[in-house]
């Protein structure tokens, strides 16, 4: 029971909690929050490994961390600016509707 | 003169048959309408042939020497294969000289007779146009130095009688007739190709005269004469027979006489002249150009002998049939057999000078009564059966002495006309022969019955009273065909002059050797008994025709006085002795019965067959069709739509939604990822 | 502070750094219950803000750890600019229909811990499988933000030019699909 495996344990299940998120739920918005819970796990799990790792003066895991947040926050954005437009014609977030590709 | 044109014969020579050839060719090609045109070309290239010939008859006229008759051979290659060259080229000796100046002379009178006789016909043009076809070839027959240019002259001038005799081809007894004339003729022309391929074969030469290698010199006859065939026979003798085979079928010798009187559908010119004069003559001369190798083996050799009992048989057969006949041109068509068989009969057992000089008489008086019997069937409307004329010396007096000049000759009326002399001539020969007295019993009896029938004839169609009067309107032809007429009849008379044995000069010539006035020929006795035989002959037959037929009955459809007395032997005769329907039973029928059996085989057997072979592929047609169609399309079909199911089935795992893709993708991994650790684990 | 006297058994098993471990020890399985909340609830906007407090107790985590830098980013981007955006969205778009939502609860759940369980099951599995790794920590790792900012500006410059990029985009882009349809931008000069 080291701390680097309590967070890698940590990690595991807030990704496999994102996963069911954004495999079970039904409003797309939700879906997004599923997602945001899935990178947050990577982020916990390179942070982890940095700190309780071998030692890395390059500071490898914040930075990879510090990019990953940012383009969370633009996905995030762009994805919710997404979702949006689709309620805007479809009245409705409920992603089971935007099955028009369908085969 | 004539040795100025010597050097220019050779090539001066082949103008007299091609001349008219070439009228006959040119004469092709003019429009029908040119019909006047077309006679006065077949007319001036006749007239120009017979100018040359006359020339080359004068020139031929020298011997050579004693013994030795004029003889002009020429010869050029024709084609070559290897080192072996047919030749082919023309001969210019007293025979050939002799007929080329008969057929063209005779051939010209009838030419100007035809202007006048064929006026009202269509086809004018054309006719001359086969005339002229016909001269051309029967004189490339007369002076050819090759029997293989003979041979083909002969069948071209076969082929010129076919479209002669059907002329009037709208009429199916003519046409009928030209077929068998022609097929007939066939028979023989078979005989003499065999004849002339053996003859090849043995000698390897088919020119007749080639610088002492041709066929009918010396070096050549020996071997002929050495060699031997089967039974014994010198090839010399079976090569003769052969030939004389092809003779008869031309010269309408019995048995293959059958087509001469039904060539009598042709028009009256045209029997004249092919069917009286030359044509059927082609085969008599045949035999005399062929002398040498007939008469190996001395004058009762087997071919000779041959010639002689065939030409007897053929005399006196065609003598009594001609005696039971009701139409004008069949009873100078069996005449003219007749006349023919006493040719034979003279080739056989007199030699070639008796026959050749009969040949030419009888062309120029046989000329004659055709064509006075043209003139009487003129004048009367096309009428020929003379049990319908009667009385016609009062209305056609020309036509009557022509007519009667021409019987006198044949008949044999003693001294002025060339008839008697020749007659009296083969009677000579016939007597004389070594090989018995047959073929001249059979000459003296044809002879008197010939007398008979031309007597019966003249009484009927010329004297007594008009049988038929009101209904036909006689009258005289017109002066073109008068004069051919006058010109010939002058000919049968003044050619007597050369053949008398007081001045043998036609014999003599043709021997080579130089004729000398014998005046006291006649003085002799055997000559004495001759003219005397023949005087008996001519006077017997004449008297008992005039008994017969003087009352000349004046309805026409009584029956002949001769016919209750003879019966059914009239009748027998009436039907030429059953030889038309002997052929019909014996050929004809066996040939019709194979033939409609080979066209059962084929309608029941063989097309039958066709038709199963045929539905059997359109049945193989129809089912690669169909199994193109059911199989290969279906299945292809079948196989598409299987495709397209499938990928319809497939695409309903596409739902459209990310969710369900994610699910996959997430499930997909994680397997991917147990199953690799539990292979690497 | 240090925690020196083992307790027994279980003393020995914390006997490393128990004190240094403790937060982590509290702080872990609140973000997992919050975690699970986001997931879990039927209401949206309860999910969101359970999402929100997941997201400042990782902050706090960071912090505690020693990654000040980062949990302070991770404050201001995260729970400060994505949650409030997501809370914002939801308050635009008004999802309802709960109810729906929970009675194809069952099915739905089943279905995804079907595909969950076996990448779990991985996860864990290459977590247990890690091996010799150094149990103890670097003591007390800092890094200056000037730290940062020298390695960012020059090892990693490209990276942050590309973001920056990728930023700028997101930014434009995400103001054109926002915007009102049929609506032309106004120029300034006009109105």
């Amino acid at each position: 029971m080291t701390p680097l495996t309590i967070l890698l344990t940590l990690s595991t299940f807030l990704f496999t909690l994102g996963l069911l998120a954004v495999l079970t739920r039904r409003n797309a918005i939700l879906i997004l929050v599923g997602i945001e819970l899935m990178l947050n796990a990577a982020n916990v799990n390179f942070i982890a490994f940095w700190r309780y790792g071998p030692p890395d003066p390059d500071l490898t895991g914040p930075l990879f961390v510090l990019f990953s947040i940012a383009i969370a926050a633009a996905e995030a954005a762009v994805g919710l600016a997404l979702i949006l437009m689709v309620f805007r014609h479809t009245r409705s977030t409920d992603l089971n509707r935007l099955d028009s590709l369908h085969g | 003169m004539a040795e100025a044109l010597h050097p220019y014969l050779p090539c001066l020579l082949w103008w007299v048959p091609f001349l008219p050839l070439l009228a006959g060719g040119i004469i092709a090609f003019l429009p029908n309408r040119h019909g006047r045109l077309a006679s006065k070309v077949a007319i001036g290239a006749l007239l120009v042939s017979c100018l040359i010939a006359m020339a080359a008859l004068a020139c031929a006229l020298k011997p050579v020497a004693e013994g030795e008759p004029y003889r002009l051979a020429t010869s050029l290659t024709w084609f070559s294969y290897g080192d072996v060259a047919l030749k082919v080229g023309l001969v210019l000796d007293p025979l050939s000289a002799a007929m080329a100046a008969m057929v063209t002379f005779v051939a010209l009178w009838i030419f100007i007779y035809s202007v006048g006789y064929m006026e009202t016909e269509a086809r004018f043009g054309r006719f001359f146009g086969f005339l002229s076809l016909f001269c051309g070839a029967m004189l490339l027959v007369v002076l050819s130095n090759s029997l293989l240019l003979l041979f083909m002259a002969w069948e071209l001038v076969g082929l010129a009688s076919y479209m002669l005799i059907g002329f009037y081809f709208e009429k199916p007894t003519a046409a009928a007739a030209a077929q068998k004339a022609f097929i007939t003729t066939r028979v023989g022309d078979l005989a003499f190709f065999l004849g002339l391929i053996w003859l090849y074969r043995q000698s390897g030469t088919l020119l007749f005269y080639d610088h002492g290698h041709g066929l009918l010199e010396s070096e050549v006859l020996h071997s002929l004469a050495g060699a031997a065939t089967l039974g014994g026979l010198a090839v010399s003798s079976a090569t003769a027979l052969l030939l004389l085979v092809g003779a008869m079928g031309k010269s309408g010798q019995v048995p293959l006489h059958t087509w001469l009187p039904d060539a009598m559908e042709g028009p009256t010119p045209v029997s004249a002249l092919i069917h009286a004069a030359t044509m059927v003559a082609a085969g008599v001369f045949l035999v005399a150009r062929t002398y040498p190798i007939f008469g190996i083996g001395g004058l009762e050799s087997v071919p000779l002998t041959a010639a002689a009992w065939v030409g007897g048989i053929t005399a006196l057969y065609a003598a009594l049939v001609a005696l039971a006949q009701t139409d004008i041109k069949r009873i100078l068509a069996y005449s003219t057999v007749s006349q023919l068989g006493f040719m034979m009969v003279a080739l056989g057992a007199g030699g070639v000078a008796p026959a050749m000089f009969h040949l030419i008489a009888h062309a120029f008086f046989k000329a004659l009564l055709f064509l006075s019997a043209g003139s009487v069937i003129h004048g009367c409307h096309g009428e020929q059966d003379i049990r319908r004329m009667g009385g016609l010396r009062a209305a056609m007096p020309k036509t009557f002495i022509t007519y009667a000049v021409g019987m006198m000759a044949l008949a044999g009326f003693p001294l002025v006309f060339s008839g008697f002399w020749s007659k009296e001539a083969i009677l000579h020969g016939a007597m004389n022969w070594p090989g018995g007295y047959g073929p001249f019993l059979l000459a003296v009896s044809a002879a008197l019955l010939t007398a008979f029938y031309m007597t019966r004839q003249v009484l009927l169609v010329f004297f007594g009273s008009p049988r038929q009067p009101g209904v036909h309107h006689p009258h005289e032809s017109p002066p073109v065909m008068l004069i051919p007429l006058y010109v010939l009849a002058t000919g049968a008379v003044l050619l007597s002059i050369v053949g008398t044995p007081i001045w043998p000069w036609f014999e003599e010539w043709i021997h080579g050797g130089s004729a000398t006035y014998h005046a006291g020929a006649l003085m002799h006795s055997e000559a004495l008994r001759l003219i005397g035989l023949s005087l008996v002959i001519v006077t017997l037959g004449v008297g008992a025709s005039w008994a017969v037929y003087r009352r000349g009955s004046t309805d026409s459809r009584a029956p002949d006085p001769l016919a209750g007395p003879l019966g059914g032997l009239w009748k027998f005769l009436e039907q030429a002795m059953g030889f038309d329907s002997l052929y019909d039973k014996a050929v004809i029928g066996p040939l019709a019965f194979v033939a409609g059996a080979v066209d059962a085989l084929e309608r029941q057997v063989l097309v039958p067959l066709m038709a199963a072979g045929e539905s059997c592929i359109k049945g193989f047609g129809r089912w690669t069709g169909a199994s193109d169609e059911q199989g290969l399309n279906e299945g292809f079909n079948s196989l598409c739509a299987g495709l397209q199911n499938s990928a319809d089935s497939a695409s309903l795992s596409q739902t459209g939604r990310p969710q369900g893709y994610l699910r996959a993708i997430g499930l997909g991994v994680s397997v991917l990822l147990i199953v690799y650790f539990w292979l690497i684990a | 502070m240090v925690w020196t006297r083992p307790i027994g058994r279980i003393g020995r098993i914390f006997s490393l750094s128990y004190l240094s471990m403790t937060p982590l020890l509290i702080l872990s399985p609140l973000i997992l219950l919050a975690a699970l909340g986001a997931v879990w609830k039927a209401r949206p906007v309860h999910a969101a803000l359970l999402l929100a407090l997941s997201l400042a107790l990782i902050a706090v985590l960071y912090l505690t750890i020693g990654a000040d830098f980062i949990g302070l980013v991770q404050f201001m981007v995260y729970v400060g600019a994505v949650a409030v955006l997501i809370v914002f969205s939801l308050l635009i778009t008004r999802p309802g229909d709960e109810a729906e939502e929970l009675a194809r609860r069952p099915r739905s759940v089943v279905t995804g811990l079907v595909c969950t369980l076996p990448v779990l099951w991985v996860l864990v599995h290459v977590v247990s499988r890690l091996g010799n790794l150094p149990a103890g920590a670097v003591e007390n790792p800092v890094f200056s933000v000037a730290h940062v900012g020298q390695v960012l500006f020059t090892r990693y410059a490209p990276a942050v030019l590309v973001v920056g990029v990728l930023l700028t985009a997101v930014m434009i882009g995400a103001a054109l699909f926002a915007r009102e349809p049929g609506k032309k931008p106004q120029c300034p000069s006009d109105s």
